[in-house]
């Protein structure tokens, strides 16, 4: 499917399309095509937390100041379209160490451009206070932030450098924004030896968070010399129970990750798992302290996989590198694993995520095994999940179904 | 198969599992509104992040532990 063919056909003509499951657009009239770019910006690399299985690599402090910002902003803002909508979100690290007048200068000088943007802040929560609540309120920025479930499996995990765990405190900030109506951008849990333990403890502590959006982050840590992952058959195991609680739950929580997934089987949508899309580094950027642009925040600190730097060179140069070239090509071109080639469920997984592996862009996510545990599953039980309607069961006994 | 643009939303209401109904029914009325004008849908490339001009659900997973 070429969007950008779609994009430059229609543009201008006041429509929209989407992609079918058997890849036809439908054209949806009166409405715009939106295309967006993500931009992590990695606004500092120090965090103020030791969690257990951060994949921070860094050894020295690196913080990029508002010059940087500045200079980032416009080289992007003249490179890409004028309808290109910018999704800035501040990262780390942890972004709150950059300070109130940080982010009162950057947010002043985006007041000033023209370009569509929207921005959000991922941030440990401990450092929240009324001022940051205001700052980001009054710049209608998203705050999300991480937890992992129940104070127990938590504060295993994301913990003070003195030991202590961060449960309450950003339990306490999460309060405090609800109660400041600011605007929130749901949670993101880390899956990691703790909290895989049981499907149904973590879901159950989980459930006081229903109405915000839940995403997953997989543990995945690589170094020179060694790898943290999770065992892929437990992974699997863990995802498949989780998905069986979640769909048949009368009040289901938000989880994003099993949503989209859905919403791949069904063709409703275009996949926004970056995980699971067919062309992540068309739509991502990470970009550090220093300049130096990647596809997302887990290459960060692996230079090999850098893009280049985007203080001092020329962005089409970055835009163009040879490792964005690569990750673009290992779909159109079929660069990827003769494995994920004959898979069955490679309409839904697109070959994973190319940041869990070290050994080129051409091997298997690390938690191929695992992934097709839980696809295997839910194409299993999606017909019987969805066929409750005459329609619906004349479309399943239908050639138009064998994707599902 | 387009699922969400066969059936109606009063036939999506009869899908069992309520996760995947409101999936669908959301998608829908997504489809709705934007026939009727509304450009605030992002439905260009693949984001993690879906927001309207009135709400944001972002979640920034990319990449990152928070």
């Amino acid at each position: 499917m070429d969007w950008d063919k779609v994009y430059k056909a229609y543009d201008g003509k006041r429509c929209s399309a989407e992609l079918d499951l058997m890849g036809q657009i439908n054209i949806l009239s009166n409405a715009k095509i939106v295309k967006t770019l993500n931009v992590l910006l990695i606004g500092i690399s120090k965090c103020n937390l030791a969690c257990n299985y951060c994949y921070c690599r860094h050894e020295q402090m690196q913080i990029m100041d508002v010059k940087s910002f500045i200079t980032i902003f416009n080289k992007l803002n003249r490179y890409f379209a004028s309808d290109v909508e910018f999704h800035l979100v501040f990262h780390g690290g942890e972004p709150l160490l950059l300070g109130k007048s940080f982010y009162r200068v950057v947010f002043s000088f985006l007041k000033g451009q023209q370009r569509a943007f929207h921005t959000s802040i991922q941030t440990n929560l401990t450092l929240l206070d009324e001022e940051f609540m205001s700052i980001f309120t009054a710049n209608n920025c998203t705050v999300g932030t991480s937890i992992d479930g129940s104070k127990l499996m938590h504060d295993t995990n994301r913990i003070y450098k003195d030991g202590r765990g961060t449960y309450d405190d950003v339990l306490r900030a999460v309060n405090a924004l609800e109660a400041d109506e600011a605007p929130f951008g749901g949670f993101v849990v880390t899956l990691n030896d703790t909290n895989i333990a049981s499907a149904e403890n973590l879901y159950d502590s989980l459930r006081c968070f229903r109405g915000a959006s839940i995403g997953f982050s997989i543990v995945f840590k690589s170094t020179d010399t060694s790898e943290t992952i999770l065992d892929s058959e437990q992974l699997g195991g863990f995802l498949v129970d989780l998905f069986d609680i979640w769909v048949h739950d009368d009040s289901p929580l938000r989880l994003t990750f099993f949503e989209n997934i859905i919403r791949n089987c069904l063709g409703i949508n275009l996949c926004p798992e970056c995980t699971f899309s067919k062309q992540c580094a068309d739509n991502f950027l990470a970009i550090n302290a220093l300049g130096d642009v990647f596809t997302c925040c887990d290459f960060e600190g692996m230079q090999k996989f850098s893009y280049g730097n985007i203080l001092s060179s020329d962005f089409q140069d970055i835009w163009e590198s040879p490792i964005r070239r690569a990750l673009l090509d290992r779909l159109s071109k079929r660069t990827i694993s003769q494995e994920c080639c004959e898979c069955e469920h490679f309409d839904i997984c697109n070959s994973g995520c190319m940041a869990k592996t070290t050994r080129g862009f051409s091997d298997r996510d690390c938690y191929c095994f695992a992934y097709r545990m839980l696809f295997s599953h839910i194409r299993g039980q999606l017909p019987a999940l969805i066929a409750c309607t005459h329609r619906i069961s004349e479309a399943l006994a239908g050639d138009e179904m064998k994707n599902i | 198969m387009e699922l969400a643009k066969e059936i109606t939303v009063e036939q999506a209401q009869g899908i069992s599992s309520p996760a995947i109904r409101s999936l669908v029914v959301e998608h829908i009325s997504q489809k709705e509104k934007i026939r009727n004008g509304d450009s605030s849908h992002i439905i260009y490339g693949y984001s993690k992040f879906t927001h309207s001009k009135t709400s944001c659900t972002c979640t920034c997973v990319v990449g990152g532990l928070g």
